[in-house]
This record gives C-alpha cells, structure tokens and sequence, in this order.
C-alpha cells in the first residue's frame, strides 16, 4: 500500500491508522497514541464531536417519519455524524426491516398510526429469521451481517412522558430519543449499541495474535475500501474464514 | 463601512430580533449548526419545504372547517402535523398556536377552531415573511464574499 493510499483512508475517515509490517511495539504505540491525538484535534479544529462521529460514521440508518420536514431535519442531524441515512414514511418500514437488509439502527417517530403494531411485525420477522438460522434451514450468510437479528429500534418522540419509555418497551423498541434531535441525544441513545472501535489496517498480515484480531483488517479489505463499510461484526468473520 | 460587516451587522441583529420576539427558537439555531460545507443548503432546503407543507395544510385545515359536518380527527391530525414540522423548524410562535389549536380540537369546538385557524395562519405568515428577509440577508452576504456569522 502506497502512502498515498495510506493518506487516503486516513483522511476519508475510513480507518484511524495504518500500521506497516512487521508490527513492532513502538509502532503499536505510537499509533494508539496517534489515533487518540487525531480524535482530539479533529474536535477543536472542526468543531465536529468526533465521539458520535466515531459512532455512526459508515452506518446505515434507517428515518421514519410521515413528516417530510421532521425527516429531513432527522436525515441532517444524522447525517452530520457520518451515518448513511435512509428516509421513508411508515408504510414503507416492513419492507425495509424485513432481514436480511443493511440497517444497522432504525429511528422511528413513535406518534405514526399503527407504530406498536409495525414494531412488533418487525419482531416478528427477525424471529422467524433467526429460528430459521438456528434450525439450519438458513445459514447466516455473508450478505446476512449477523446471526442473530435484533435491529436497534429507537423511538423519537417530542413529548416525553413517563409512560414513554414502557410504552416504547412493551411493543419491541429499543428505547427512545426526545425530539428535536441534538448530539448528546443521538449519542447516548446509539453508545449502547454501536461499539467505537478503533479501526487499523495491518498490511500482508498473516500471524496476527489472536488477540488483536477485532482491532484488524486484512490487507484485502484495505484494497477495497468500499469493504471497510461493513459492521464490524462481518469484518472479524470474515478475517477468521480466510484464516481457516 | 464595508458592504460585508454591514450585511452581518444587520444580519446579527434582524435573527437576535427574531429570537427576542420569540419567532424562532434554539431549534432553527440547531438547524444552522448542521448547515456545513458538505451540506451547504440545509437551512433553505428545510424552510422551503416548511412553506410548502405549511401552505398545504392551511388549506386543508380550512376546507376541512367547511364541512357540513367536521371531523375533529381529521382536524387534529393535520394540526399536529403543523404542530411537528413547526417544531422541527424552530418557528415557535406558530408551534404555541397549533398546541391552542389542538386543544379545542380535543373539545370539538368549531368557533375556538376557526379562530385558531387564523391565528396560526396570521402565525405562519409573519414567520415566512421574516425567514424570507433572513435567508435573503444571507445570501448578500455570501455573493459580497462574506462568512455567515456565527450565532452561538
């Protein structure tokens, strides 16, 4: 990988380092250390807060909302964290829910006619997936990104009663986000789900530890960078299928 | 004095009015805080679809008043509706009307409702005429190679 290409990933956010081969402690180091300072300089020269950045950056979000200005305001605020944000109106939740798909959360306006109902057909249809894996009438496949199908539902709501939160439990949400949506909202709303990791490529790497296998992407996925989109999840199985 | 601090001069104080006089609120303030260079006509983008939405629904609002027999459900549905969309722009002033509006809804109250309706339509054109000025202001600035100052 040329240093041009090593610039590249950098810059567009892709990967936060890459560490060139052999791996040696100091270099570990000095990119931890790197990553870190990065962060923290990005903050104050963009003003951006790389924090939830980190979080949603290459994520694929999914906005529904029947107010088409709601949805736009929804879209922008995600948007400028990093996520790919799709919108749609509530009739056109199922068919984008319905696994396998590419959605890595959903953010649902709860006041939509029939939401609880929806909520629950989606439950339903993650349900009936995942027992299909498990009888081995499917296998999870490469285009399925995990196993076991539970996506993030999360409520946006303008008034927050105390009610709120039950309600949105007791049809399969996740949880819930006061609207208008502001940063600290969305972040401690999606930390639970979405880890910050770290990303570094090591190059021609064969022997890696075991260890350092979820800090870690082949040198193939470096090649095609539209790879280092995927969840993080696909990336650590696909490391170990190519291992075996 | 030069043509751009005098246009960000007057651009400062027509929003600072704005937010005094409770027009807008910290949501249309959120709202120019995603506005960036990757998405550099957000703000517009969204007020001219709150126009456009607006305008739609005060017609509904009004043709749905005439009926012989009104139906509250369907009056309550698009003012909530007015309610969200205002509330997402940060027009604060027609929000306050719409939650007026609704509650003589809930009470099935034509007269309460008709006149609501023209308070938040009053509302809805004072705000549309002011965020007008406001992104006209703005783009002076930007055509005399100025910078849109920073409100927080």
């Amino acid at each position: 990988m040329s240093s041009t290409e090593r610039d590249e990933l950098k810059s567009a956010g892709i990967v936060d380092h890459v560490l060139a081969k052999p791996v040696r402690l100091s270099g570990l180091i000095t990119c931890f250390q790197e990553a870190i300072g990065y962060r923290n300089k990005k903050q104050v020269t963009r003003g951006k807060p790389s924090i939830l950045g980190s979080l949603l950056t290459g994520k694929h979000i999914l906005v529904v909302d029947d107010n088409v200005i709601n949805r736009r305001v929804a879209e922008g605020a995600l948007k400028k964290y990093g996520a790919i944000v799709t919108c749609v109106d509530s009739g056109r939740l199922l068919a984008h829910l319905n696994p396998p798909h590419k959605f890595d959360a959903c953010f649902m306006d709860l006041q939509m006619p029939e939401m609880n109902w929806t909520t629950r057909q989606v439950r339903n249809l993650e349900n009936k997936y995942n027992e299909k894996v498990d009888s081995g009438e499917l296998l999870p496949s490469m285009c399925a990104k995990v196993a076991h199908w539970h996506t993030p539902i999360l409520a946006m709501t303008a008034d927050v009663i105390q009610a709120t939160n039950e309600e949105c439990m007791k049809c399969g949400m996740d949880d819930y986000v006061s609207k208008p949506l502001e940063e600290g909202k969305i972040y401690s709303a999606v930390a639970r789900f979405f880890k910050s990791v770290p990303l570094l490529v090591v190059e021609n790497e064969s022997r890696c530890p075991d260890s350092w296998l979820p800090l870690l992407l082949l040198d193939d996925l470096a090649a095609h960078p539209k790879h280092l989109h995927l969840p993080f999840e696909l990336l650590y199985s696909i490391k170990i299928d190519l291992q075996h | 004095m030069e043509i751009v601090a005098k246009l960000q001069k007057q651009f400062m104080e027509f929003i600072s009015a704005l937010y005094r006089e409770g027009f807008l609120d910290d949501q249309f303030l959120q709202l120019q805080k995603l506005q960036d260079e990757s998405n550099p006509d957000f703000v517009f983008e969204v007020v001219s679809l709150f126009f456009e939405d607006s305008e739609k629904l005060i017609n509904n609002l009004a043709a749905a008043l005439q009926q012989p027999v009104v139906d509250f459900k369907q009056v309550d549905s698009h003012v909530h509706q007015f309610k969200g969309s205002s509330s997402s722009i940060g027009a604060q002033r027609v929000k306050n009307a719409c939650m007026a509006f609704k509650s003589f809804c809930e009470e099935k109250k034509i007269e309460g409702c008709m006149q609501c309706l023209q308070h938040v339509k009053h509302e809805y054109f004072l705000v549309k005429n002011k965020l007008e000025t406001l992104l006209r202001l703005e783009q002076q600035i930007l055509a005399a190679g100025g910078r849109i100052p920073d409100l927080s």
